[in-house]
């Protein structure tokens, strides 16, 4: 088995930072690209890699886009080898139907990532506190001015509560482990080759994805990077790399929680019935929000839930504990798409991502308990999740997920029903509603016509270079 | 009960007339691929699925213009429908093909033995929703939504509070009896495909035990005479594995051309349904395209006896898809009528039903390096999706009856009207239950 070079791959794909509660994300732009490269020569030697370090206090990883490869200079013949979906970017119409950004989430109204303000690169730092993190932050940005880096997006992740998300959820409890890194004991259905989220090892395919490449007859030899697995007379700029996906989804908490209060009311003169609001919205998920999974706990919320996340849906079919099209079903629907649960699961691990998001914005209350989230007033500040994954095959991971998934109205033979949290808003001028609907005693529940309670702000595509590649791309 | 067909028409384009006709078949889409006045499909009632393809023309040869559709039988009686109904647009689309009369005016009768004139076998097909008419296709998901709307209504006020699915099931039946509006569809008989007698595991055993009982035969029958047929199935193997080992394959030399990418992109994900036409050479020689009619053959087969529950080999989202071989053993044409993403559809075909895939593709040009006709070829992922992208052309028209359905969906609704029928036990009532 090919050994894991943790030192020069970037700390953010193999570590979610945990012991780093405080994060801020800063989206650049380049306008001098010999400058540009003089910064990020020195930036090189800053960032983090994926080695153990327990006494960690602070962490920089740094990603490109497809534009900002080509504003410093890399060559066209190596940015032609890149896949299509880092060449094309996120913003496009087809992309745009594949994501569900339609309405008020169509990249023409983003703040960051479309035509209008595009992005070259993406700088993330992680601190253990809000000071430190500040300074950090502080220290990089006083360089810009001078190697004529422009801040496109600054966006400020401070930690919440409890790992909680915005509508009052435990998050980023179901993550695939990387097989060839994985402790005795862990769950082995969760098992993904490296492959799948490093470019240079094996996939799940017993392949390697595609990875960008550099002709070492085209380039004086590049000694620095690795022999491409797939091309002769190649380097492989991709080694110890990955694909980055960032869409900045902005939550609207009063209008989620306000929805489901609506929904319960028996009438509208009858008062709000938290404990059904709580149950509704835990169906829409598929956790309760103690991250607790209605697989395990159908009936009720163990309100503190430390266990392993293991369990299959093979055993429910037909959503009875579970509903068929909850979130995490739609996210990750595990062992359920096959008659055999094993070649299910096998197949369903073809189709997983790292995530490494972070929540932005301030909590609309600090507690994140549902009921005091539903008698919350609105205070029209901005919120969100700022999604962030790793793969290396983004139309076979990340946007099939999107699209044959979260976004599919047909998904595991439903009839007219998205994800109902972040699924795609109803075509209705098609003909095709929003609904959602679970199995109940003694007959199922529907609602129809859910709105979106999640909005694109914006979004890019990034790659994110293995440490040697990194000095590659800056000395050139 | 319903038999649905394929219809395959193709014709010669004129050399310098492609372009006006791709114009004719644009101007038509744009302004609505269902009702316009020329071709108003939506009105056509024998039909499922529609499309015209401008296929390019190889060795020389003219583009052809390629017709399909999915139909219920008889045959007769759908083109004269489509004809009767469509004459105008028809007459318009051929006049560009280079063997239609223009004096004709456009004839219904012209056109019927111009059409049928044109009309190509499959070598293969496969139907996802088997015995069922377009109109009891759209009648039965009126049914269904009829119901969940009743269901709604009464739920809303906890109208089934302590009932038993039996209860449930009987409040349902009478509410749907009083309406008279299914009548004659809650008439008809039950038209669910049945299950195959036996496996298709079995069978392949069988039909393999049976191969070997006749080689074993022959040699009692005549020692020469086994002898013969073994060694005519080892030089079969054998110049198979030399070619296999000796053909070249190099996908990635070949570029995906961004234009047509753009091109087909735009064509896909509109709702629900997508399509796929895909075009490839033969590879030269006797054995592949002897082989590759034989592979069709069993698909067809199987796809008709066994895959009768709208799952073809382990994928659930095939309407209706053909083989077709033109051009005199040169290309093999494959037409899809398909639901949910691009990815999932190719993904599934590798995940689920590379065997069969590969046994068909590997006799096609620069297939993934394949192994004894079904081994790796398809599971060599992205230059599987490679391959296939490059040979994708762009369906130029194309027509559903019903875009908004999946086959799971049109399956579960005949299970739904099905279960209004006769009487049931708590427990299958309760299961039928869960349909809704």
């Amino acid at each position: 088995m090919n050994k894991i070079e943790t030192k020069d791959i970037q700390g953010i794909i193999l570590r979610g930072y945990g012991k780093l509660p405080e994060a801020c994300y800063a989206l650049l732009r380049f306008t001098n690209s010999a400058l540009a490269k003089s910064w990020l020569n020195k930036l090189g030697s800053r960032l983090t890699t994926g080695e153990k370090e327990n006494e960690r206090k602070s962490a920089i990883n740094f990603s490109f886009t497809y534009e900002g490869l080509k504003f410093i200079g890399l060559n066209q013949s190596i940015l032609d080898t890149f896949p299509l979906e880092i060449q094309e970017g996120m913003a496009t119409t087809h992309r745009s139907s594949i994501l569900g950004d339609y309405n008020q989430s169509c990249p023409s109204k983003w703040l960051w990532g479309n035509d209008s303000n595009k992005v070259h690169a993406l700088l993330m730092i992680f601190a253990t506190d809000r000071k430190f993190l500040e300074s950090i932050y502080e220290n990089e940005q006083s360089k810009w001015k001078a190697f004529s880096v422009e801040l496109v997006q600054y966006i400020n992740a401070p930690s919440l509560l409890h790992q909680k998300e915005h509508f009052g959820f435990n998050d980023g409890i179901s993550q695939p482990e990387i097989e060839e890194l994985m402790r005795d004991g862990s769950n082995k259905a969760n098992a993904v080759p490296a492959g799948e989220f490093i470019l240079g090892y094996k996939n799940a395919y017993g392949l390697f994805s595609e990875s960008p490449s550099v002709n070492v007859s085209i380039m004086p030899e590049p000694e620095m990077l690795s022999q491409h697995p797939l091309k002769n007379q190649c380097k492989d700029l991709g080694h110890n790399g990955s694909y980055m996906i960032f869409r900045q989804l902005k939550q609207d908490v009063k209008k989620f929680w306000g929805f489901i209060e609506k929904t319960t009311k028996i009438n509208l003169q009858s008062e709000i019935n938290t404990k059904a609001c709580v149950a509704l919205a835990s169906k829409m998920v598929g956790r309760w929000p103690s991250g607790a999974p209605l697989s395990i706990y159908p009936d009720h919320d163990p309100i503190i839930w430390n266990e392993k996340d293991i369990f299959q849906y093979s055993d429910d079919k037909y959503g009875r504990k579970c509903p068929i099209g909850a979130h995490i079903r739609r996210a990750n629907p595990r062992d359920m798409k096959d008659d055999d649960p094993i070649q299910a699961l096998k197949i369903n691990n073809r189709h997983r991502i790292l995530r490494r998001g972070r929540s932005y914005g301030k909590p609309l209350i600090d507690s994140m308990q549902p009921k005091d989230l539903i008698n919350a007033t609105e205070d029209r500040i901005e919120r969100g999740l700022n999604f962030i994954c790793f793969n290396t095959n983004i139309s076979r991971q990340f946007e099939f997920i999107q699209q044959t998934w979260i976004n599919n109205f047909k998904f595991s033979e439903l009839y007219d029903e998205s994800d109902p949290i972040l699924g795609k808003p109803d075509l209705a001028e098609r003909g095709l509603r929003r609904n959602f609907s679970y199995a109940d005693q003694p007959i199922r529940r529907r609602i129809r016509d859910l709105p979106s309670f999640v909005e694109t702000r914006g979004g890019a595509y990034f790659f994110t270079p293995g440490i040697r590649a990194f000095k590659f791309i800056a000395g050139i | 009960m319903t038999i649905q067909g394929a219809l395959t028409i193709i014709s010669p384009i004129r050399k310098s007339q492609v372009d006006l006709l791709r114009n004719v078949l644009e101007d038509m889409v744009k302004h609505d691929v269902e009702d316009n006045p020329a071709f108003p499909l939506i009105e056509v009632k024998t039909i499922h699925f529609a499309r015209f393809v401008i296929i390019p023309g190889i060795n020389g040869k003219p583009d052809q213009l390629l017709f399909s559709s999915d139909f219920d039988e008889p045959l007769k009686e759908h083109l004269h429908e489509l004809v009767t109904k469509g004459l105008k647009g028809l007459h318009a689309i051929y006049s560009y093909c280079a063997d239609y009369c223009q004096n004709n005016e456009g004839t219904i009768s012209y056109m019927l033995q111009y059409l049928n004139l044109h009309t190509v076998s499959c070598n293969a097909s496969y139907v996802g929703t088997l015995g069922r008419s377009m109109d009891q296709i759209i009648q039965e998901s009126r049914l269904r939504e009829e119901i969940q709307i009743f269901l709604d209504e009464k739920n809303s006020v906890d109208g089934f509070k302590d009932m038993d699915a039996l209860q449930i099931r009987n409040e349902i039946k009478e509410y749907i009896n009083k309406g008279k509006k299914f009548e004659s569809l809650l008439d008809s008989e039950n038209t669910y495909p049945k299950k195959p007698f036996v496996s298709l595991k079995l069978t392949m055993i069988l039909l393999l035990a049976l191969l070997v009982l006749l080689i074993i035969a022959s040699f009692y029958l005549n020692k020469y005479l086994g002898f013969v047929i073994v060694v005519f199935l080892a030089i079969i193997y054998i110049t198979l594995r030399i070619l296999e080992i000796i053909d070249a394959v190099n996908i990635r030399s070949e570029n995906l051309n961004p234009d047509i990418l753009r091109k087909l992109r735009d064509r896909e994900d509109k709702i629900v349904q997508n399509q796929l036409t895909h075009i490839v050479e033969i590879k030269k020689g006797v054995l592949r395209i002897f082989i590759l009619k034989g592979i069709l053959n069993i698909v067809n087969f199987f796809a008709k006896y066994f895959y009768t529950q709208g799952n073809l080999g382990g994928i659930p989202s095939i309407h209706f898809a053909r083989w077709i071989i033109i051009d005199q053993n040169v290309r093999l044409v494959f037409l899809s009528n398909y639901d949910g993403s691009w990815e999932n559809y190719l993904g599934d075909f590798i995940d689920k039903a590379s065997i069969g895939l590969t046994a068909v593709w590997s006799n096609t040009d620069n297939f993934p390096k394949t192994h004894n006709l079904i081994q790796e070829g398809a599971k060599d992922e992205q230059n599987f999706k490679h391959w296939a992208r490059i040979r994708q052309i762009p369906t130029d028209f194309w027509y559903s009856s019903y875009k908004l359905m999946s086959v799971e969906n049109i399956n579960n609704n005949t299970l739904i009207r099905q279960g209004l029928r006769g009487e049931m036990n708590l427990r299958n009532a309760q299961k039928w239950l869960m349909r809704l």
